[in-house]
């Protein structure tokens, strides 16, 4: 689909719609951000209903809906990630290890247990990036406005994510 | 390898979270459209410079019309009789063996204040050698310029030598003609005469040889001046210099601003700049714990 045709369709398009569509990427890019299902479960609530105050302000010719919604989560997520480490420092608790130690699955159904372990190992970023460009597939260009920085970082820090990753993985089978 | 590992395992949303957001996504709003800020604040600067533009031009032209007139000093002058500057004028002969008041008046201009007084005597001694006589003289100089007035009675029947003889004086710049006929009133007055006695008599007999005298006799109004000093003046608003002045203090009230402003502006983006850098290092440092 162009631009020009991709916006036309966003402009037709009802946030119902909109919302229906994007609600899985939108969900699993906050899983992978928080490391925990439950807290990307509210999370993406939020998200769409800030969204849904927000929609008459979309603007399709500026991008797409997905997007749009990504860069939503993106800073509903980072508040939430900002609340947390203020209360983590004042108890003390690390909830995210808790989490990532949990029994349930984070980041996916039937990941091999190694692979969700070093998911886990990853930091909120790494995960992100690699949500951003392999779980929804946006183009490095994409993922980089959505993250707030330049293309060639984007991807600098998806072979980074990658890399280490792969070493985590490589070290949990060792 | 990973990623397809990866995608094939994407979290799905649960149906309760589904069922949550259809539950936000059901009141939807209605399809309020906005135009984009960005859209909106380049409408709204053009619009300031068109409004700016066509104030300036509007007022520019309008001042064409309303605007005091700056120009060169020129002294009105009439418009010239039949073209004739500086010729012998189409003078306007009276009409044989009827008795009429003539009057005329010439308007004549002269180089100097020298030629001035020189032309008022030769005007006197043409009156007086065409058998008329000087009634007014009324010469004013002030440094080299000045001006005249010397009105003669010259018999009717010189009237036309006269007035060729005058208007060699100078350069005609307008001259003025009225001859009314006299005929009937001297007959009114003549049969006054004949048929009042006593007093009332004398009086219309006084009458009638006043108007007999004037029928005589014509008026000769010879005004004499020399040319009008031009003062040096302003150039003249015209409707484009107008509106250049206007949009001029227009730009140099922009530039008072943007000096103004200018360093307040630059604080403020350096500060917006420095903010938006520390919250994306904040931003990274709580990504990458």
């Amino acid at each position: 689909m162009t631009h020009g045709g991709a916006a036309a369709y966003y402009r037709q398009m009802t946030f119902a719609a909109a919302a229906e569509q994007h609600l899985d990427e939108v969900y699993a890019y906050l899983a992978y951000l928080t490391g925990d299902r439950s807290v990307a479960e509210d999370l993406a609530a939020e998200t769409f209903e800030k969204a849904f105050r927000l929609w008459p302000r979309f603007d399709p010719a500026r991008g797409s809906a997905r997007v749009w919604l990504c860069q939503i989560a993106r800073t509903t997520a980072l508040d939430w990630l900002r609340a947390e480490r203020r209360r983590r420092a004042r108890e003390n608790v690390y909830a995210l290890h808790e989490i990532a130690t949990a029994d349930e699955p984070a980041f996916g159904e039937g990941l091999p247990p190694g692979l969700e372990r070093a998911l886990a190992a990853l930091s909120p970023g790494e995960r992100e990036v690699i949500a951003l460009r392999v779980l929804l597939e946006l183009e490095g260009r994409t993922a980089a406005r959505v993250l707030g920085i330049s293309e060639t970082a984007c991807s600098t820090r998806l072979s980074r994510a990658l890399a280490r990753l792969e070493r985590e993985v490589a070290e949990d089978v060792a | 390898m990973l990623p397809e590992l990866l995608v094939a395992a994407r979290p799905a949303a649960s149906p309760a979270l589904r069922e949550r957001v259809r539950a936000i996504a059901a009141a939807e709003p209605s399809p309020r459209r906005r135009l984009p800020r960005r859209r909106l604040a380049l409408a709204g600067a053009l619009a300031v410079v068109l409004a700016a533009t066509a104030s300036g031009l509007a007022v520019g032209l309008s001042g064409h019309s309303a605007a005091p007139h700056f120009g060169p000093v020129v002294v009105s002058s009439p418009p010239v009789a039949h073209g004739a500057v500086g010729t012998a004028p189409a003078v306007l002969p009276p009409a044989p063996g009827r008795l009429q008041d003539y009057r005329a008046h010439l308007e004549l201009r002269v180089p100097t204040a020298t030629a001035l007084s020189d032309r008022t005597k030769r005007a006197m001694r043409i009156a007086r050698r065409l058998g008329g006589v000087v009634t007014k003289v009324d010469l004013s100089t002030q440094g080299r310029g000045g001006t005249a007035l010397i009105v003669l009675r010259v018999p009717i029947g010189r009237v036309q030598d006269a007035i060729g003889e005058l208007s060699a004086l100078g350069r005609i710049v307008s001259q003025h003609v009225v001859i009314v006929d006299a005929e009937r009133k001297i007959e009114a007055l003549r049969k006054q005469v004949q048929d009042s006695t006593g007093d009332a008599r004398q009086v219309a007999q006084a009458q009638l040889q006043r108007e007999l005298r004037r029928a005589r006799l014509s008026t000769l109004a010879v005004g004499l001046s020399t040319p009008p000093v031009a003062v040096p003046v302003p150039e003249p608003p015209h409707s484009e210099s107008t509106a250049a002045r206007i949009l001029e203090a227009e730009g140099r009230i922009a530039l008072y601003t943007l000096l103004i402003a200018g360093p307040i502006l630059l604080v403020g983006a350096g500060i917006w700049l420095v903010v938006r850098a520390l919250r994306r290092r904040s931003e990274r440092r709580l990504l990458e714990t």
